[in-house]
């Protein structure tokens, strides 16, 4: 009888043993290595960003809460990941997992990343930074923080300020083999005059965009051409300014200090949409504004 | 009894090995957690510290490490060259001096947790720079540093440290370029819907270290260097017009125009109006006043009393010996943050509409009642060589005399255009 009783208070003991999660565990750990690089984020559930409503509608549906684009092999290619959420219903719980690939939409069940299943009462945050999924998980509340270090606000700049608060960027420590870089773009000896300066950003008369923006990976950092008056600037090129010399393309006197004819701006010559050094006069040369 | 001795035993021994498996079993799992915990806060543990080493980075020696004489490395920091707080923020060298000492660790309440930072090698620099001139995304003018948990160096997270400390904004508003004088054209330019960041400082041969240890640029490597320590703080002086275009490339930027430079220096008759009937140019920088102000009081009078705070404003040749000298002060700010604009060394710039006004001769090498210490002043350097035949100093401008013929420090610095 004694031995009943102490066989019954082992199989007791047992059972108040502490549990282990080790799912939980790896959604963090997975979740959180594959995010620290991310540089840009794109929440596509904004309208359940921020807010202390669970997420719980539609009922058992697949949702993607966010986008994210991460730097690999040091900063110099991305990786997408999206975030989902499978809202919970009376027979199952919710599930949150990540998937790795750029359509979001189609990635429900393919290349995961990380799963983590039996979640209640969830929502999820964005601020300074920080991405935080709130929930609850075997009775208890959790709360799993994913620092975003790396994505940069769009901000409006002030006297007295610095280009950013912020000075620290995570990189990958993934590594490629053969050359290392990609390509920056230009050479120190790049001259308009010469044509062989390259465009790194064009938008036409009509304010579209023909090249998207990519003066960043210019050598010898870049300058804008006098040739509309658009709200984001004209067209670009990379390398050294010389603007205002001969054959170069004049130099920028400002977006409001115009020369406007017939609502455009005027390019003809001795147009003081832009200015040349003494000597010289502006003239218009493939819709844009030269040195002569 | 019998019978059930016959069950009981079995059945102790049926339980006994289940339990037995159970806890191997849980053992097992235990230690797969405990892994995946400690890899956890392994992680997070260190994105910490790159945020406390951020932050140190930053803020440079909030400590007073510098004046208290604790700083022991007399080949990266004299410790007989005065120099302000701002020299140390941003500034690898400090920390690679600081961290000699007393090397870098996380705070997390009462505990300790030493952090190793190295890049690739062993040894002092604990860093190598990321800047425009490599490929991916980057951003431009960083520090690449690995930080890893002492002891466990396979656990490391990779980062970089950008450098926002040197430049400041250049507000969007109507400015005004040159110096007034009567009749001559009001030229003004704006830079509306343009985001320029120019640098507070001179580039200093610290600057100039850096990109020539640290550029995989063939024409970096043949630049001369002015590497004592003591020089270290001071304006690159020496360098030629091409060496300066490259260097400013090399940060993402350009050498800085006269016409921002005017924008930095010209203070504003009404800082709320950005789009002014007319601009004031004023002949310095610290206020909108000619009348009483030092140098107008100085001029004709061989009696003057010069005080130190007049050397702060204008580094003129009667400052030179008579007081400490302090580099890279940042005390005299202009109307948006900008230093050390007059006095000193020579600066030049980049004039696109007057190439042949390109310098500005305002430095320690004219008496303070010179009429080169006015804004918009300006003489012509051909780009090369440090003597006075080097330089037009046009026909109404005083010419150095006597032994001040030279060689002169020119010194510059960069400007930087953003797109978002």
């Amino acid at each position: 009888m004694n031995r009943i009783l102490l066989l019954l208070t082992l199989l007791v003991q047992i059972g108040c043993l502490p549990s282990f999660d080790k799912e939980l565990n790896e959604f963090e750990l997975n979740t959180y290595k594959s995010l620290i690089t991310t540089r840009n984020v794109d929440f596509i559930l904004k309208k359940n960003l921020n807010q202390a409503d669970a997420l719980v509608a539609p009922v058992h549906t697949w949702m993607t809460l966010a986008k994210f684009r991460a730097w690999t092999i040091g900063a110099e290619e991305f990786r997408e990941f999206c975030l989902h959420f499978r809202t919970p219903s009376k027979n199952k719980l919710g599930r949150l997992r990540l998937t790795k690939g750029k359509n979001c939409a189609e990635r429900f069940s393919t290349n995961v990343v990380s799963d983590l299943q039996n979640i209640k009462i969830f929502s999820f945050y964005y601020s300074n930074n920080e991405l935080n999924l709130k929930f609850s998980r075997n009775k208890d509340m959790l709360s799993l923080v994913f620092p975003l270090q790396n994505v940069r606000e769009k901000k409006s700049f002030e006297k007295f300020k610095s280009y950013s608060e912020n000075s620290l960027w995570v990189l990958s420590s993934e590594r490629k083999k053969g050359s290392p870089y990609p390509s920056k773009i230009g050479n120190f000896a790049d001259d308009y005059a010469e044509k062989t300066a390259v465009k790194c950003h064009e938008v036409t008369k009509d304010c579209e965009t023909k090249l998207e923006f990519e003066c960043s990976r210019c050598r010898y950092g870049w300058y804008e051409v006098v040739a509309n008056n658009c709200p984001g600037g004209s067209t670009k090129y990379c390398g050294i300014n010389r603007c205002g010399q001969k054959g170069q393309p004049a130099c920028l006197r400002g977006h409001e200090q115009v020369d406007i004819k017939n609502g455009q701006l005027n390019c003809e010559s001795g147009s003081k949409a832009g200015f040349c050094q003494k000597g010289l006069k502006t003239f218009c040369h493939d819709g844009m504004l030269i040195c002569l | 009894m019998q019978n059930v001795t016959k069950f009981i035993i079995p059945l102790i021994t049926l339980a006994l090995v289940c339990v037995g498996g159970y806890g191997i079993y849980y053992i097992m799992k235990s230690r797969e957690v405990e892994q995946l915990t400690q890899e956890n806060h392994d992680h997070h543990t260190l994105f910490e510290a790159a945020k406390a080493l951020e932050e140190e980075w930053k803020s440079g020696d909030e400590q007073q490490l510098f004046p208290a004489g604790q700083l022991n490395c007399p080949d990266l920091i004299d410790n007989k060259t005065e120099v302000s707080k701002s020299y140390f923020r941003c500034n690898p060298l400090f920390l690679m001096c600081k961290y000699e000492v007393n090397p870098f660790k996380l705070r997390k309440g009462k505990t300790i947790i030493p952090i190793k930072l190295q890049f690739e090698k062993e040894g002092r620099r604990f860093y190598t720079t990321h800047n425009q001139m490599r490929g991916g995304d980057y951003p431009n003018n960083a520090l690449w540093v690995r930080l890893s948990l002492e002891g466990r160096t396979s656990k490391s997270i990779e980062i970089l440290l950008e450098n926002t400390c040197s430049q400041v904004y250049l507000p969007n508003r109507l400015y005004a370029y040159g110096a007034y004088y009567r009749n001559s054209e009001d030229w003004r330019w704006d830079n509306f819907n343009q985001k320029i960041f120019v640098d507070k400082f001179l580039v200093t041969n610290k600057d100039i270290w850096e990109w020539k240890t640290q550029s995989s640029s063939s024409f970096a490597k043949n630049v001369p260097l002015n590497s004592k320590a003591e020089n270290l703080p001071k304006p690159a002086g020496d360098l030629s017009e091409r060496e300066r275009e490259e260097y400013c490339a090399f940060r993402g930027g350009e050498l800085l125009t006269a016409q921002v430079f005017d924008a930095m220096s010209f203070f504003p008759m009404e800082l709320d109006n950005v789009r002014p009937q007319k601009n004031l140019r004023n002949p310095y920088y610290w206020t909108r006043k000619r009348k009483g102000t030092f140098p107008e009081l100085f001029r004709g009078k061989e009696d003057f009393f010069l005080k130190e705070s007049y050397c702060k404003k204008i580094f003129g040749k009667e400052c030179l010996g008579r007081f400490n000298r302090k580099f890279y002060r940042d005390d005299e700010p202009s109307w948006m943050g900008a230093f050390n604009l007059m006095g000193g060394p020579m600066e030049v710039l980049r004039n696109p509409y007057d190439p042949k006004r390109n310098l500005n001769p305002s430095s320690e090498y004219f008496s303070l009642s010179s009429s080169w210490h006015e804004l918009g002043k300006r003489a012509h350097w051909k780009g090369t060589g440090f003597f006075k035949e080097d330089i037009n100093w046009g026909l109404r401008g005083d010419v150095p005399g006597g032994e001040d013929s030279g060689p002169y420090k020119i010194g510059f610095r960069c400007m930087r255009r953003v797109y978002e």
